[in-house]
C-alpha cells in the first residue's frame, strides 16, 4: 500500500505526458535491454492506472501504467516503413559467379515488386569458417508502414520464399554438416584418376532420417 | 453483428476489426437511433450500394438527419418551467455553498443565537444576486453572442470564469467596497466591524480568483497538449478522405455517363465542367464543398460560420474533427460508411465505377494484356481526371493522395479497398484516442480542482484564527495524566498494570 500513491501519480502522469501510444496503435514491450516477449499488441483503452491491449490471439491484456512505465514501447504505428534484415548464410564452397548472380536476382526481385519493397542493400558482413558458411546481410526496404504488420509479414514471407526457391534451383546448399567428414581412398576406377582421394561426406537432416550424399574431387 | 474478414493482407487484420467493431458499438450507443441502423441492418446499405443515389435528382440524404416530433404546447410550457425551475434551484443551492463559509464564519464570530437574525446574512445575499445578475450581463451575455469569433483560449477561460467563480470574486469585490457606496450602510458597517472580516473576505476573494487561475491553466495546459498532438493527424485524416471524396464524385459521373449511354473520353470531358449540372449533383458538389475548410469554396450552404463542438481545442483541431466525426462519407451518391464492411463494400462499388472509365486503366504489360482479370487503375491518370471533374483548375494534392494510396502507382481492387479501409480506420481510431485522451485530461483537471480545494480549507481555517499550533500540541489536546494521590501506596496490587521492574520507580509517576 505504501508505493500505491507513487504508482498511481506516475502511471497517470506517464500516459497523460508522455503518451506514447494511442488508441489502436500497435506496440511491443519489452523489458529495458532484452528482446520484446509481448509484440503486435493493439492498444484497446487507456485509463489512469492501467492500460488494455488486445494480443495478437485477440486476448485482453491488462498492464499498469506503473509497471509499463519500466518497460520499453515500440509503437509500430508511429513508427513508419520498416527496414528489415534478413541474414542469409551461404556456403563457402558457393562459386564467386554464384554469388553475384544471387545478389543480381535479389535486386530484381525488389524491382520487380515495388508495391511491397522499395530499396535493398546487400552486404557480406561476416565470415563463420568452422560453420563453413558466408553471412549475407539482406536490408530491405519495405513500403508498408510497419503496424501493418500482415503486409510486412506477408511481403517478407513472399522474400524468404523467393530466396528459398533460388538458393534450390541455383544449388546453393544450406545444410550444416553434423556428421564427420571422412576422407576415404576408393579403389581405382578404369578409365579413371588413379589414386585420387575422394571427400565423401554425408549429412543428414536432423530428426528425419533423411540423408544426402555428396562429394567433391580434390 | 457485422463480420470481419480478412481474405488479403489488408491494413486492417483480425484485431484490428474487433477493436473497430467495439468503437463502432459505443459510436452507435452515442449517437442513439440513427436512420441507418449500423449493424444489425446491413440490407439498407447494401440496397444503397447497388442503387446508387437514395433521393431522386441524385440528391443524398444525409444518414444522421433526424425527423424532429412536435412537441404539443403545453408540453413545451411545462418542460420549459421544469427548466427553469431546476435551474432557479441549482442556482440557489450555489448561492447557499458559496455563502456557506461566510456564514459559519458569523457563527464563530458572533453569538449563534442572534447571529441568523442578522441583517448582515440578508446583505451578503443581496449582494451575490447582484453580482451573479452583474456576471451574466457583462460576461455570460456577450460571450454566447460573441462566441467563436473570439480565440478558443478566450474561451476557454471564459466558460472557467463564467458561473459561481466570477460571481464570487464580484461579491467579495462589493463586500469590501459596499460600505463606500452607503447603501444599507449599518449592516455592511457591523460587517466589517467583526472580527477577522478583511482575513475573511480576503480568502473569499483569493479562493475565486485562484479557482480560475488554476482550473483554467489546467485546461490551457490540456488543450495545447491536445491539440499539439493530434492537429497534425487529424488535418492528415481529412486530406485523405478529401481526395477520395473527389474521386467518388468523379466516378459517380462515370456511373451517371455510362447509364445513359455510351461515353467516350473526350466527349465526356467536354460534358463535365466542375460547375454543377443541374442533375441534382448541385447538392453532393455542395456537401463535398462544405466539408473542406481549407479550400477557398468552403463556404457553408447555410450562411453562417459552423460552431466548432470543441471550443477547447485550436480552431483547426477542432474543425477537422467535427468533419471527421461519425459515418466515413464518400458523397456524390454514395452512402456512408458506418462499419468497415460498408466500407469495404463501398469501396469494391466505387471500383467498378471507375473501372467503367476505361481511359483510367493502367498500360498492361505486354505479356498480361488482354486478360481478362481486373483492370487496374493508373494512379496519376485518376487523380489528375478526378480533380479535372470535380475542381477545376486545382492542383492535384500529392499529399492527401500519398496519404490515402501510400506508394502504389498502379490501383487494383484490392489496393482501392484497403486503402478505404485505411481511412476509415484512421477516422475511427482517431475519434476514439481523442475521446480517451479527454477522459483522463477530466480527471486531470479534476485532480488539480481538488488541491486547490484542499488548499483553501486550510487557509480558510487560517483566516478563522484556528491554532494550529495549539491543535497540534499534545499538551493542549491530549488530556493531562491523572495524579496520583501522595497518600496512596504503590504497590502491584493497586495498580497490577504497572511492570516489574527493579529498575522501576513509583516516583516517576509523581
Amino acid at each position: 500500500m505504501g508505493r500505491a500513491p507513487s504508482d498511481f501519480m506516475s502511471g497517470a502522469l506517464y500516459v497523460l505526458l508522455v503518451r506514447p501510444f494511442d488508441i489502436g496503435d500497435r506496440v511491443k514491450l519489452a523489458k529495458p535491454g532484452s528482446a520484446a516477449e509481448l509484440y503486435s499488441l493493439v492498444v484497446k483503452d487507456i485509463g489512469l492506472l492501467r492500460t488494455h491491449l488486445l494480443t495478437c490471439n485477440g486476448e485482453l491484456l491488462y498492464v499498469d501504467n506503473a509497471s509499463m512505465r519500466n518497460l520499453t514501447v515500440t509503437n509500430l504505428t508511429r513508427s513508419g516503413p520498416l527496414t528489415l534484415l534478413v541474414p542469409l548464410q551461404v556456403p563457402h564452397m558457393t562459386p564467386a559467379a554464384k554469388l553475384t548472380e544471387l545478389v543480381d536476382s535479389i535486386r530484381q526481385y525488389v524491382e520487380e515488386k515495388s508495391g511491397d519493397w522499395s530499396a535493398v542493400e546487400i552486404m557480406f558482413s561476416a565470415t563463420d569458417f568452422e560453420a563453413g558458411h558466408l553471412v549475407v546481410d539482406i536490408w530491405i526496404d519495405c513500403v508498408h508502414p510497419a503496424h501493418e504488420v500482415l503486409a510486412v509479414f506477408g511481403a517478407k514471407s513472399s522474400f524468404l520464399l523467393f530466396m528459398h526457391a533460388y538458393m534450390q534451383s541455383a544449388s546453393i546448399e544450406c545444410v550444416k554438416p553434423i556428421l564427420p567428414v571422412r576422407v576415404t581412398h576408393e579403389a581405382a576406377q578404369p578409365g579413371g584418376f588413379m589414386d585420387t582421394p575422394t571427400l565423401s561426406r554425408q549429412v543428414s537432416t536432423s530428426g528425419r532420417g533423411v540423408s544426402v550424399s555428396g562429394g567433391c574431387a580434390l | 453483428m457485422t463480420s470481419y474478414s480478412t481474405e488479403s493482407a489488408g491494413p486492417v487484420d483480425r484485431i484490428d476489426a474487433i477493436l473497430l467493431e467495439g468503437i463502432e458499438a459505443e459510436a452507435v450507443e452515442a449517437r442513439g437511433e440513427e436512420t441507418e441502423s449500423i449493424p444489425s441492418s446491413p440490407a439498407r446499405s447494401d440496397a444503397a450500394d447497388l442503387q446508387g443515389p437514395r433521393a431522386p435528382n441524385g440528391v443524398q440524404l444525409a444518414t444522421n438527419v433526424h425527423v424532429r416530433e412536435r412537441v404539443p404546447c403545453h408540453g413545451r410550457a411545462t418542460t420549459l418551467l421544469w427548466s427553469a425551475s431546476s435551474r432557479l434551484g441549482l442556482e440557489l443551492v450555489t448561492a447557499i455553498a458559496a455563502l456557506l463559509p461566510l456564514g459559519v464564519w458569523l457563527l464563530v464570530s458572533g453569538d449563534p443565537a442572534e447571529v441568523f437574525l442578522r441583517l448582515e446574512l440578508v446583505a451578503l445575499f443581496y449582494a451575490w444576486c447582484a453580482a451573479r445578475v452583474a456576471s451574466v450581463l457583462i460576461f455570460e451575455v456577450p460571450m454566447k453572442w460573441l462566441g467563436y469569433p473570439i480565440s478558443p483560449r478566450y474561451i476557454l477561460l471564459g466558460k472557467t470564469l463564467s458561473g459561481w467563480p466570477l460571481t464570487l470574486i464580484l461579491t467579495a469585490a462589493l463586500c469590501m467596497l459596499a460600505p463606500l457606496m452607503e447603501l444599507d450602510e449599518s449592516a455592511w458597517r457591523a460587517l466589517h466591524g467583526t472580527p477577522r472580516w478583511w482575513e475573511v473576505v480576503s480568502w473569499w476573494l483569493a479562493s475565486g480568483i485562484t479557482y480560475v487561475a488554476v482550473v483554467s491553466g489546467a485546461r490551457f495546459y490540456v488543450s495545447a497538449l491536445t491539440s499539439s498532438h493530434y492537429e497534425q493527424r487529424a488535418r492528415d485524416a481529412y486530406r485523405a478522405q478529401k481526395v477520395l471524396r473527389k474521386i467518388s464524385f468523379a466516378a459517380s459521373r462515370v456511373r451517371k455517363a455510362s447509364q445513359k449511354g455510351a461515353i467516350t473520353r473526350n466527349a465526356t470531358r467536354i460534358r463535365w465542367p466542375s460547375t454543377a449540372p443541374a442533375t441534382g449533383h448541385a447538392t453532393t458538389q455542395a456537401d463535398a464543398e462544405h466539408r473542406d475548410p481549407a479550400g477557398g469554396a468552403a463556404t457553408p450552404p447555410t450562411g453562417h460560420a459552423p460552431e466548432p463542438a470543441r471550443y477547447d481545442l485550436s480552431q483547426a483541431l477542432a474543425k477537422h474533427l467535427q468533419l471527421l466525426e461519425g459515418p466515413l462519407e464518400f458523397g456524390a451518391g454514395f452512402a456512408d460508411a458506418s462499419s468497415l464492411s460498408q466500407a469495404r463494400r463501398r469501396a469494391a462499388k466505387l471500383f467498378e465505377d471507375l473501372a467503367g472509365a476505361e481511359w483510367l486503366h493502367a498500360a498492361r504489360d505486354a505479356g498480361g494484356g488482354g486478360g481478362g482479370g481486373d483492370p487496374t487503375l493508373s494512379r496519376d491518370e485518376l487523380l489528375r481526371w478526378a480533380y479535372k471533374v470535380h475542381s477545376k483548375g486545382q492542383p492535384v494534392d500529392t499529399v492527401g493522395a500519398g496519404l490515402l494510396f501510400g506508394a502504389l502507382e498502379v490501383i487494383d481492387r484490392e489496393q482501392l479497398v484497403s486503402s478505404v479501409e485505411r481511412v476509415y480506420r484512421e477516422q475511427r481510431l482517431l475519434i476514439a484516442s481523442i475521446a480517451s485522451f479527454d477522459s483522463i485530461n477530466v480527471l486531470l483537471v479534476r485532480f488539480c480542482a481538488a488541491a486547490w480545494a484542499a488548499l483553501f480549507t486550510f487557509l480558510y481555517m487560517v483566516a478563522l484564527g484556528v491554532g494550529f499550533n495549539e491543535v497540534l500540541d499534545p499538551a493542549h489536546v491530549l488530556p493531562t495524566p491523572p495524579r496520583v494521590f501522595p497518600y496512596l501506596p504503590i504497590s502491584p496490587s493497586n495498580f497490577p498494570y504497572l511492570p516489574v521492574s527493579p529498575s522501576f520507580s513509583s516516583r516517576a509517576l509523581l
